[in-house]
């Protein structure tokens, strides 16, 4: 058994410790928002949080997550509060949206880090997330709103 | 005549007993606590031994000049823009453990793996890139160079440290460094037994 939380709740499950990460949040838990790309953390499509930071759960086997906290797109807020996610749908951000998720959640990990981050901060933690209908510039506008937000104390 | 038969005898026997003497492995006839002056060293032959390991690309790609690893066999930048970071384990969201994981994956071309993995520190970034034998040598066994090091921590780091061994066990799709890791490793501690002594240029 592997033990571990995932948005706040505990789950025990009966799974091979090799198993990725990514499929044991799909398949077992039914957590579908966070996406399958490339299968060999080249895309970033599956970026989850272990215990706060950036992970590519495609690659991760779900041994790394024993007695850890995971978060996936799904936890980021019970309500689309987070101030990355107003800003994504007031900047309008997503295209095809199969990326957007794990966008997000590499944004969440730098706004938490740089509250007021650069545009290069951002092309620096936002690398290895790749977006096939490129939509970064609003990927980049969308972050900057959001840090706005939390300076202003209207967000969490 | 018997004693003049058996005096050779001797003779041979101590020439043989010379010459095998002399042409011993260094490595298996020295025990590594064995002290000898750093000026009998052949100018570095004994640092020089184990240079291969050093400049080879599973250790330069992350002692190489610039803010981020490199990788492969021609060193080439990481993909993806990766930087060093402040601390050497990577930026927010594009940590190092954000892809590796403690251990390699089982197929080309997916993110190699081991504990604590990551670059030197900017602070202390250990780039080797460019630098001479002695140079490299002395920069080795410098504290203010090599994460405040003394010679014994040097050689164990050298020898037993989990991310230096993954040299020897790169995973699929890339080449291990040169030498056997027990070679290496009696190499590193022959040189310094003997004082760790550098080339003179």
């Amino acid at each position: 058994m592997i033990g571990f939380s995932v948005n706040g709740k505990r789950v025990d499950l009966d799974v091979d410790p090799s198993t990725p990460l990514l499929w044991v949040i799909r398949e077992q838990l039914s957590l579908t928002g966070t996406k399958y790309g490339c299968g060999m953390a080249q895309c970033g499509a599956c970026t989850v949080h272990i215990n706060g930071e950036a992970v590519r759960s495609c690659v991760a086997p779900v041994s790394r997550a024993e007695g850890k906290s995971i978060t996936t797109i799904e936890g980021l807020s019970p309500d689309l509060s987070h101030p990355l996610q107003r800003a994504w749908l007031e900047e309008d951000v997503p295209q095809c949206g199969y990326c957007q998720s794990g966008q997000l959640m590499s944004a969440a990990v730098l706004l938490r880090e740089k509250p007021a981050p650069t545009d290069e901060d951002i092309d620096e933690a936002m690398t290895g997330n790749i977006c096939r209908c490129g939509t970064y510039p609003r990927i980049r506008r969308a972050i900057h709103r959001a840090a706005e937000m939390v300076a202003k104390g209207g967000a969490r | 005549m018997k004693r003049v038969e058996f005096f050779v005898a001797v003779l041979i026997l101590a020439v043989c007993a010379g010459a095998l003497w002399l042409s011993r492995p260094v490595a298996a006839a020295e025990p590594p606590n064995t002290p000898r002056a750093a000026s009998d060293s052949n100018d570095g032959a004994l640092f020089t031994a184990f240079v291969p390991v050093l400049r080879h690309p599973r250790c330069m790609n992350c002692h190489s000049k610039g803010d981020y690893p490199r990788q492969g066999d021609d060193s080439h930048r990481h993909t993806m823009d990766i930087r060093r970071g402040p601390a050497g384990f990577g930026v927010t969201a594009a940590k190092c453990s954000t892809c590796h994981q403690d251990h390699n994956l089982g197929n080309v071309h997916l993110p190699p793996g081991a504990p604590a993995w990551h670059l030197p520190s900017p602070s202390m970034p250990m780039i080797w890139e460019g630098l001479t034998d002695a140079q490299l040598c002395q920069s080795l066994k410098d504290p203010k160079q090599n994460q405040g090091r003394n010679l014994d921590q040097l050689v164990e780091h050298l020898t037993e440290d989990k991310l230096v061994a993954w040299g020897w066990n790169p995973g699929p799709g890339r080449t291990p460094v040169p030498i056997p890791h027990d070679e290496f490793s009696a190499k590193v501690k022959v040189w310094q037994a003997a004082g760790a002594p550098c080339p003179s240029r």
